[in-house]
């Protein structure tokens, strides 16, 4: 009880002379937040100037707020062939960059709040949303769907492709349900959860689950493995409003609980048995965690496919500016996790106009080596 | 003296320059004015009403459709097409490139402003229609499944041609194609082998695939007379490569893509694949290459395609690929003819020309011929007219058979070739 309230009484001390820093620092990723989605929102194969580009979000958001603003943009040119006009591009920014931008956005927030969570409530630095399975199972969820080649729209009497791809979201956020269930459940044993073993049976769950991604990819024809390719490597090139409304409360339920929970978090840093002692329900902690963690990746990657990389490097380069403290980890990796997504999809879709690289490639391409710094640096740090 | 002859040059060209660069925006208002006047709507092949308001700004995702849009005059509109555009040659030089009819992304497409955007079945991903649709771009679809056969550059042409509104001119060049189609497979009735042949198709290291029924490759063999062996091996569309499936199939002829060997590296490297230098195709140099979009992009030239590969796998074809030009005919008026390489060909009566049709010849109706033109004429018509007005004339007498038309246009085996056909038809 004594060691409860010291451990209280410091880490409350020391919150409060760090919080005016740490408003600071949030204060600054919101800022790189706004100007990274801005940009990304005004770059593309398609140019446009920059202050059309804002007054048509400007004015979009007015008329999605019911808000009486006109930027005085004049919308009513007629489409010449072969010539831009002010319409085509304000669709352009309307209807394709900003789902896209938000998308990435979210995207990246969910991998990385989720990646905080787990590797908190599991004391496991390299736990990450992919190894409870839940990536991998949201991917092979959404291959047999290709490969069964079930579609709502044949029961609805629609061929709208859209129909095709929300079906293998359904499928793909189920799956990613049940195998990180699955998980949870063969790891544990007499009412509780051991860490390793989650990781290793995750482990094991993922190398069958990139087997029957492998065997799917070897026996489909051409135009499915296209499909397949898009949901192992990842992608936002698919993306509409729809599929934002749909992820905003999952990513948000995520954004909203956790942090609540980041002084158990904490407490658990001491160790599971100490944290206990402080009257942390260790194994609850855990089961809420890991259930956000598969609710809000399930989503991620039913509408953008697996991204790998930033689930698992985002916590700890947060950690590595601003130390082990949840309280600022939780909130900051939301931030990082959008910023690191919105620029990594620019990247892949201006580096090789006209065509488009897999948004899971850069992470991969880019978390790798960071990721290896971050290491190389700490073990320097502690040295 | 000669500085003014060069100014006079110069000013000619400058003439010449801007007449051309006049004249090309009047192509397709003519197109235009000639036919349909849009905005017209059609259905397209997932069954969507497309309203295509314009087309003077054409993007093609595909090369078998933008093969087609140039063939019925439509190059100069075309501000957009993806790298598969290889034919007409040059396009890939002069038009901004959209992306890849498999991997297409919005952006590239919308950037060149597209009055129509053109597609077939197999691009993808198919959501980029949508996101298409939401900048108010008209997205066309052309069938490209393989349960049509070899019809499917048919439908293809008739399509595109009713988007472009000139059913017309689709009209021609779908009976065109249709003509060629029918020459491959009068070319095989005579022969008596029956090749076996797989599609090898190779991207690189890591992607290497036979093809089986239900592809475009299937459908080409069969056209020629030959037998798919990697159907008969039991693929269905593609199967990746192995040396049990490669001898399994146990092929005389593979045929290949020119971009696959490329990508393999060559020839010797495609011999060095699972099992393909144990077969006789390996063995006895009968690895075909062709240009991809030529042989299998199911388009305008699928007729020709199919021909190439009927004179590579069957050497007892009697049809002749190359025309014997010049040579000399002695016809029944008893002159010997000399027969150049002509501008066009003629004939005077119907039956005549449904038969030099059959032979190989996009032959017309006789009209007004222009120069150099040859006629083929029966002895009833006004053959002694048409000589002194300077034309070559080839007289065959009214009842000519096969065998006679066929010699007097220099391609007797053509006619054997034919003759066979009509015997089975």
């Amino acid at each position: 009880m004594i060691s409860k309230l010291i451990v209280w009484q410091a880490t409350t001390q020391r919150y409060s002379r760090l919080l005016p820093v740490r408003i600071a620092f949030l204060l600054v990723l919101l800022m790189i937040l706004v100007f990274i989605s801005l940009s990304a929102v005004s770059t593309g194969a398609v140019r446009i100037q920059r202050d059309v580009v804002f007054k048509v979000s400007v004015d979009a958001m007015a008329e999605k707020l019911h808000l009486d603003y006109d930027s005085g943009l004049d919308y009513s040119a007629r489409c010449l062939p072969g010539q831009s006009c002010i319409q085509r591009d304000a669709a352009l920014v309307r209807e394709i960059r900003w789902p896209r931008v938000i998308m990435a956005g979210l995207v990246g927030a969910s991998l990385a709040i989720a990646g905080t969570a787990l590797q908190g409530a599991l004391r496991n630095p390299l736990a990450d949303p992919g190894l409870i399975g839940a990536s991998s199972g949201a991917a092979v969820g959404a291959v047999t769907a290709i490969l069964l080649g079930v579609n709502i729209g044949d029961v609805l009497h629609s061929d709208a492709p859209a129909l095709a791809r929300l079906t293998q979201s359904l499928f793909a956020f189920g799956a990613a349900l049940i195998t990180t269930f699955g998980v949870f459940r063969l790891a544990r044993w007499q009412g509780r959860t051991d860490s390793t073993s989650l990781l290793l049976i995750g482990l094991a769950i993922n190398t069958m689950a990139s087997a029957y991604i492998g065997l799917a990819t070897f026996i489909s024809d051409i135009r499915e493995v296209n499909d397949i390719v898009f949901w192992t490597l990842g992608s936002f090139a698919e993306i509409f409003w729809r599929d934002v409304y749909v992820v905003v409360p999952f990513t948000g339920l995520s954004v909203v609980v956790l942090p609540f929970l980041a002084r158990q978090l904490n407490l658990m840093t001491l160790g599971e048995a100490e944290a206990q002692h402080l009257g942390v329900n260790a194994e609850r902690l855990r089961m809420i965690c890991v259930a956000l963690a598969a609710i809000t990746v399930g989503v991620s990657v039913a509408f953008a496919g697996i991204i790998g990389f930033v689930g698992l490097v985002v916590p700890h380069l947060i950690r590595f500016f601003t130390g082990p403290d949840h309280r600022i980890v939780l909130p900051a990796s939301v931030l990082t996790g959008a910023i690191l997504m919105i620029a990594a999809d620019l990247w892949a879709r201006t580096v090789a106009i006209p065509t488009e690289v897999p948004v899971g490639i850069v992470t991969a391409l880019f978390g790798g080596p960071v990721f290896l710094v971050l290491i190389i640096l700490s073990r320097r740090g502690r040295g | 003296m000669i500085r003014q002859l060069k100014l006079r040059h110069w000013l000619l060209m400058v003439i010449a320059l801007s007449l051309l660069v006049f004249t090309n925006p009047l192509h397709h208002s003519q197109a235009q004015d000639g036919g349909t006047t849009f905005p017209i709507t059609i259905t397209d092949a997932t069954g969507n009403e497309v309203t295509i308001e314009s087309i003077d700004a054409i993007a093609s995702g595909s090369g078998d459709v933008t093969e087609i849009i140039a063939a019925l005059g439509f190059e100069d509109n075309l501000v957009g097409i993806d790298i598969s555009s290889t034919y007409p040659e040059d396009l890939l030089d002069r038009i901004p490139e959209i992306g890849f009819a498999r991997r297409l992304a919005v952006e590239p497409i919308a950037a060149v402003n597209p009055s129509v955007f053109f597609c077939t079945e197999t691009c993808s991903p198919a959501s980029v229609f949508d996101q298409l649709r939401a900048l108010n771009i008209p997205v066309v679809i052309i069938p490209d499944n393989s349960d049509r056969g070899i019809e499917l550059p048919l439908e293809k042409i008739t399509m595109v041609a009713a988007a472009l509104g000139v059913p017309e001119e689709g009209e021609t060049l779908r009976t065109q194609v249709a003509r060629e189609i029918e020459w491959a497979k009068t070319a095989v009735a005579n022969v008596t082998e029956e090749p076996t042949i797989l599609f090898l198709y190779v991207r690189g290291r890591t992607l290497q695939l036979v093809s089986g029924t239900n592809t475009p490759a299937y459908d080409l063999i069969a056209t020629v007379d030959g037998i798919d062996v990697g159907a008969a091996a039991g693929v269905v569309g593609y199967m990746p490569l192995s040396a049990e499936v490669m001898l399994n199939a146990y092929p005389e002829y593979i045929v290949m893509f020119q971009g696959s060997v490329d990508s393999a590296g060559g020839l010797d490297k495609v011999r060095e694949l699972p099992g393909v230098g144990d077969t006789p195709a390996a063995q006895n140099d009968h690895i075909l290459v062709f240009d991809d979009q030529f042989i299998l992009g199911m388009s305008t030239r699928t007729g020709l395609a199919a021909l190439a590969l009927a004179a590579q796998v069957h050497p007892t074809m009697t049809w002749e690929m190359d025309m014997p030009y010049p040579y000399h005919y002695t016809d029944m008026t008893g002159i010997e003819v000399l027969v150049a390489t002509p501008v066009e060909l003629y004939a005077t009566d119907e039956t005549l020309l449904t038969t030099v049709q059959e032979l190989g010849f996009h032959a017309k109706i006789l009209d007004t011929p222009v120069e150099g033109s040859l006629i083929i004429a029966t002895q009833s018509a006004d053959w002694a007219s048409l000589r002194e007005a300077g034309y070559t004339v080839v007289v065959v007498s009214d009842t000519a058979d096969i065998p006679e038309i066929a010699a007097a246009l220099g391609v007797p085996g053509r006619g054997e070739a034919l003759i066979a056909r009509r015997a089975t038809n």
